[in-house]
């Protein structure tokens, strides 16, 4: 056997006793993690808050058929809210007004300023340069017509109406579907 | 409870010009150029007037809330007599004796006038006709009643920051960030923002309105 192909050998043996070594440490950290030295806490917290949420909302669902708490305070029927809804139905003419003021860029930015609190039609303008006073009116007139809007007479605020925040809430949520690739197949 | 005699001038006056007779943050009252006006007095002193002739009524009877303002503005053409209870000085800066032309045009005589006048007073002064709203007569502020041609009055009743108004139709309380609405439809009251809605149709009929 020539000097080099010994060589060669004990090379060998060097980084088959290392890969040994490492085997042994591995094989440890393996004993470590079966006593409950780790736990993988992020997957374990998913699923709590999964159960949690599901256990929310079944609450919240049962409540929404009696009583209404919205953001700032409750709503109460003695019946139940189904039944109204039943009985309702949709009145489409009343329905497609409101959509249709609903179709303009200009007149959700209005909507959304609104969200905050009451506005003069100075301060709306200030916040919404890009739209011309005339126009701005008009758009105002269109959204106060359907009653998503209502105008003070004494002060001039024009104040978003319970339909109107929740027409603003509706575009919101389909924007935010449609963002996210909702309905793509 | 001790009642004030609310007796008539026999005087009638008139508007020298259109002016803004009371304001606050959600009502005012408007009255045109010669509008007449009959002087209310307690023990010689002037606190009031019925008015006879055209005006405009504006209470924004709005409750803001979190989830969206619920109310609208209600804009009234005053042409039934009218009378105001309150502060009169400023008010009759802007009267001036009516001439017998002023009562031609408002194609009555004096006495006609007069007795008009009287009527009003009397269904305000008769508890049965605002039955329930003895107090609003004591009170301290301006106190407003109009004839809504059903043999009864609306009321609008303002002091600080407080503001009451009702008529068949609904009633409206407001005071600072406190407020509540009383439709046919619902009850919202909100206070700082925060709402309670309830179905009108499930709470029991106060026979007398809100007051």
């Amino acid at each position: 056997m020539s000097e080099d192909v010994k060589e060669e050998l004990k090379k060998l043996r060097e980084e088959m006793a290392g890969l040994k070594d490492r085997l042994k440490d591995m094989a440890g950290e393996g004993r470590g993690r079966r006593r409950g030295m780790y736990i993988d806490f992020g997957n374990t917290q998913d699923y709590v808050d999964d159960v949690m949420r599901g256990v929310a909302d079944g609450v919240h669902g049962e409540l929404e058929r009696s009583i209404f708490i919205g953001p700032g305070g409750c709503r109460m029927w003695k019946g139940h809210r189904h039944e109204e809804e039943e009985e309702g139905g949709i009145d489409f003419g009343q329905a497609a007004k409101a959509m249709s003021a609903l179709g303009q860029e200009h007149r959700l930015k209005i909507l959304d300023a609104l969200m905050s609190g009451g506005r003069y039609i100075n301060e709306l303008q200030e916040e919404l340069k890009e739209i011309t006073t005339s126009t701005l009116s008009s758009h105002l007139d269109v959204l106060e017509e359907v009653g998503l809007v209502v105008q003070e007479k004494v002060r001039g605020r024009y104040l978003i109406t319970m339909p109107g925040r929740t027409a603003y809430q509706m575009a919101r949520k389909v924007s935010r579907f449609l963002e996210a690739g909702g309905g793509e197949e | 409870m001790m009642r004030d005699h609310y007796t008539l001038e026999n005087t009638v006056l008139k508007s020298d010009e259109a002016f803004t007779l009371y304001r606050v943050d959600k009502a005012s009252v408007e009255v045109n150029k010669n509008l007449l006006a009959v002087p209310i007095k307690v023990d010689d002193k002037r606190v009031g007037y019925v008015f006879l002739g055209q005006g405009k009524l504006l209470v924004d009877a709005i409750v803001e809330t979190e989830e969206g303002a619920f109310g609208k503005p209600i804009e009234r053409v005053l042409s039934e007599p009218f009378l105001m209870l309150g502060n009169t000085e400023q008010a009759s800066q802007h009267f001036s004796p009516a001439s017998h032309d002023d009562l031609k045009r408002a194609t009555a005589d004096e006495k006609t006038l007069l007795d008009r006048a009287q009527g009003l007073l009397d269904r305000f002064s008769s508890k049965s006709a605002v039955h329930g709203c003895e107090d609003l007569r004591n009170h301290s502020g301006c106190i407003f009643a109009f004839s809504n041609g059903e043999n009864a009055l609306d009321h609008l009743v303002s002091k600080g920051s407080e503001l009451v108004y009702n008529d068949k139709d609904m009633s409206f309380v407001s005071k600072g960030d406190k407020s509540i609405l009383r439709s046919s439809e619902k009850v919202v009251l909100s206070h700082h923002g925060r709402s309670f809605v309830v179905n009108a149709s499930h709470l029991p009929h106060h026979p007398h309105g809100c007051c």
